[in-house]
C-alpha cells in the first residue's frame, strides 16, 4: 500500500465497461500519488460521486449510455474536477483540448502514457496551472462534433433532465441563466441564451428578441400589436415580443426557405 | 477466320445464296450466249466469284480506317478483283468454245458484262463485310464495357464488405489487456478469439456468397468478444430454423446489423439488454428479425448511419428488389426485418 500523502490525487474512474475500469485501476495502482476512491458505471453515478467525494481527478469514458462524457462535464459545470478522457475513439481529442481536459488517452492505454497524464494532473494541481474553467456548454457540442445540438441536458438537483431539441418551445434569457420551456414545464439552466443559440440548429430556432429564442414550428402567427411592435403567438397561446432585428431575422429566414 | 467459315451452315447458306445470283447472271448473259451457254458460264464463274467475294473480308479487316485511306485500298482492289474475275470469265468462255462448241457473239460485250457484274458483286461484298466488321467491333466494345462495370462493382462490393469497425478492435484489445494479470487464461482465449474473428471476416469477406451457417458462426465469434466488454449485460437469444443454414447470402450481412444494435441499443441502455435473432422460412423467402431494446431518448451516439445503408445496398446488389430491409420501433423495442429469397444456390445473373 502506498503511503497516503496529502498530495495524492483523489481519483474517480467512470466507464460503463467493467474490464475497462478494472484495467485502469490496475494501472493506476502502479503510479505514485494517485488514489482511486470510487468507480462509476455511468454518467449519473459520476455526478453523484463527484458531489459526494469531491475528487481531484476524474477519468471519463466518452461513449456511455444515456449521458456521454462531455455531457457529464457540462453538468458538473464549475464543480468539475480535473478530467482525463479515456476512450477508444480518437475523434474528440480537439474538443477535449478545448474543454481543458488534462489529457486524452486512447484505449488500450499504456502505463507510460497514463503516468505522463497523471503527472500532468499533479503539476496542474500543485501550481494552479489549470487554465480557466472551460465553457461547459461547448463540451456537450464536443461529443456531437459540429452537428447542431439534438438535446439539452440540465441538472435538477440530483436528477438530470433531458430536453430534446424538437420538444423545446422557446428559451428566455434570465441573467446568467436561461429559462427553457418544454412540454408544459419550465426549467432553468446556467447558460447564456447566446451560447444556447449558437449550439441549436439555426434552421429550427430563431432569436426573435434579445431575450427570446423560439422554435419556429411552435409559432402559430405573427401579429402587429402597435406601430413597430410585433408579437409572436405560439401554438399554446404564449405571446412573445419580437424586436425589430428579430423580425428582420424572421423575414430573412422566410425569404430563404 | 472468316465469319462464314466458323459454322458450316453459314457457308451453305452463302453458297445457296449464289444460286439466284447465277440465274441472274445467266439471264443477263443469255442474249449473247444462249440460255444454256449463259447458264454454263454463270455456273462455272460462280465459284470464282464466290471465292473472290469471300476474300474481301480479309481486305476489309486489314484495311486502314478512314474514308480516304480506305478508298485508296478498296478502289484498286475492286479493279484488280474484277480484272481477275473477267480473266476467269474469258478462260471459261475459251474452254467452253473449244470443248463444248459454245457460240459467242460479241465476246467483248460478254466480258464487259462479266466485269460489270464483278465490280457490283465484289463491291457489295466489300460493303457487307464492312458492316459485319463494324457490328463485331461494336459487340466487343460492349463486352469490354460490361467487364469494366463488373470490375467496378466488384471493387465497390469489396470496399463495402471490408467495413470492419476499428473501434470495436480497440475496445476488444482493451478488454484483453485488462485481463492479462487478473485472468491470463481469459486474456489468451480472447486474444485467439479476436484473431479468429478477424480471420473469418477476411476470408468470408473475399467470397461473393456464403452460407447462413457461416455467417451465424461469425456472429457468434463477434458476440463472444462483445460479451467480454459488457459481461452479463449483453444477452442474446437465438431462434433459428436449422434447415435454413445452408442458404446462400452475401457475407457480413448480419454482423453489421448486430454491431449497430449493440452500439445504439446496448450503448444507450443502463441495465441488462436482450438481443433476439429470429430466422424463419416463409415460402420461398427467408425472414430475419433482429429485435432489441432501444431508448429513443438516448442521445444519438457517435458513428455514421452507414451501417444500415451499406447492408441495404449490398442486398440490392445481390437480389435486386427481391429483398428488403425494414425497421420498426414498437414501445421501446427496435426491430429490423430482412426479407430475402431463400435459396441454396447463388442467383444466376441474367
Amino acid at each position: 500500500m502506498s503511503q497516503r500523502m496529502n498530495r495524492d490525487l483523489r481519483t474517480i474512474v467512470v466507464d460503463d465497461e467493467p474490464l475497462a475500469r478494472s484495467f485502469l485501476r490496475e494501472l493506476l495502482a502502479e503510479i505514485e500519488g494517485v488514489e482511486v476512491i470510487a468507480e462509476c458505471v455511468n454518467g449519473f453515478e459520476a455526478l453523484k460521486a463527484v458531489n459526494e467525494y469531491r475528487p481531484d481527478l476524474l477519468f471519463l469514458d466518452i461513449q456511455m449510455p444515456k449521458l456521454d462524457g462531455f455531457e457529464v462535464l457540462e453538468l458538473l459545470g464549475k464543480e468539475a474536477p480535473q478530467v482525463i478522457f479515456a476512450t477508444a475513439y480518437d475523434q474528440f481529442a480537439l474538443k477535449a483540448f478545448e474543454a481543458n481536459a488534462v489529457d486524452y488517452l486512447l484505449k488500450p492505454v499504456s502505463l507510460e502514457r497514463l503516468s505522463a497524464a497523471v503527472a500532468k494532473a499533479q503539476r496542474w494541481k500543485l501550481s494552479q496551472e489549470a487554465p480557466t474553467q472551460p465553457d461547459p456548454v461547448k463540451l456537450a457540442a464536443g461529443a456531437r462534433g459540429s452537428e447542431p445540438l439534438r438535446r439539452i441536458v440540465v441538472k435538477d438537483g440530483e436528477k438530470v433532465i433531458f430536453i430534446p431539441a424538437d420538444k423545446l418551445d422557446y428559451a428566455q434569457a434570465q441573467d446568467d441563466y436561461v429559462l427553457l420551456r418544454s412540454e408544459g414545464r419550465e426549467i432553468l439552466k446556467q447558460q447564456t441564451l447566446q451560447s444556447l443559440e449558437s449550439l441549436l440548429d439555426p434552421r429550427e430556432f430563431v432569436r426573435i428578441h434579445r431575450s427570446f429564442l423560439i422554435r419556429l414550428d411552435r409559432m402559430k402567427k405573427l401579429e402587429l400589436e402597435a406601430k413597430d411592435q410585433r408579437v409572436a403567438i405560439l401554438r399554446d397561446g404564449t405571446r412573445l415580443p419580437v424586436s425589430r432585428s428579430g423580425y428582420q431575422r424572421l423575414r430573412e429566414f422566410w425569404a430563404e426557405s | 477466320m472468316h465469319p462464314l467459315l466458323t459454322q458450316p451452315r453459314f457457308l451453305w447458306a452463302y453458297l445457296l445464296a449464289w444460286i439466284p445470283l447465277i440465274s441472274i447472271q445467266a439471264s443477263l448473259l443469255a442474249p449473247g450466249l444462249g440460255a444454256q451457254g449463259a447458264l454454263l458460264v454463270a455456273s462455272f464463274l460462280a465459284p470464282v466469284g464466290a471465292g473472290l467475294c469471300l476474300s474481301s473480308w480479309y481486305l476489309v479487316r486489314t484495311a486502314p480506317s478512314g474514308w480516304s485511306r480506305g478508298l485508296a485500298v478498296f478502289l484498286p482492289a475492286v479493279l484488280a478483283v474484277s480484272a481477275l474475275w473477267t480473266l476467269a470469265g474469258a478462260a471459261i468462255l475459251a474452254i467452253l468454245r473449244r470443248g463444248w462448241g459454245l457460240t459467242v457473239l460479241h465476246p467483248a460485250q460478254i466480258l464487259a458484262q462479266i466485269a460489270g457484274m464483278a465490280i457490283l458483286l465484289y463491291g457489295a461484298s466489300l460493303l457487307l463485310h464492312a458492316l459485319l466488321l463494324f457490328d463485331r467491333k461494336a459487340q466487343e466494345a460492349d463486352k469490354i464495357r460490361l467487364e469494366l462495370l463488373n470490375l467496378a462493382r466488384e471493387s465497390e462490393l469489396r470496399a463495402l464488405r471490408a467495413q470492419i469497425n476499428p473501434h470495436f478492435l480497440f475496445n476488444a484489445l482493451n478488454a484483453i489487456a485488462a485481463q492479462t494479470t487478473l485472468n491470463p487464461q481469459g486474456a489468451r482465449r480472447a486474444c485467439t478469439g479476436l484473431a479468429d474473428y478477424f480471420r473469418q471476416c477476411l476470408s468470408l469477406g473475399k467470397q461473393e456468397w456464403i452460407t447462413l451457417g457461416e455467417e451465424l458462426a461469425l456472429l457468434q465469434a463477434y458476440l463472444d468478444l462483445e460479451a467480454l466488454r459488457f459481461g452479463d449485460r449483453l444477452q442474446v437469444q437465438w431462434e433459428i430454423d436449422p434447415s435454413l443454414k445452408g442458404n446462400r447470402i452475401p457475407p457480413l450481412l448480419l454482423q453489421p446489423l448486430v454491431e449497430n444494435a449493440i452500439k445504439h441499443g446496448l450503448g444507450g441502455c443502463l441495465e441488462d439488454w436482450l438481443l433476439t435473432l429470429q430466422i424463419q422460412a416463409f415460402g420461398s423467402e427467408m425472414h430475419i428479425l433482429v429485435t432489441n431494446p432501444f431508448d429513443p431518448e438516448a442521445g444519438k451516439p457517435v458513428g455514421t448511419g452507414t451501417g444500415l445503408a451499406n447492408v441495404r445496398e449490398r442486398m440490392r446488389l445481390a437480389w435486386g428488389n427481391q429483398a428488403s430491409l425494414s425497421q420498426k420501433v414498437e414501445a421501446d423495442l427496435f426491430q429490423l426485418r430482412l426479407i430475402l429469397p431463400a435459396s441454396l444456390h447463388e442467383p444466376t445473373n441474367e
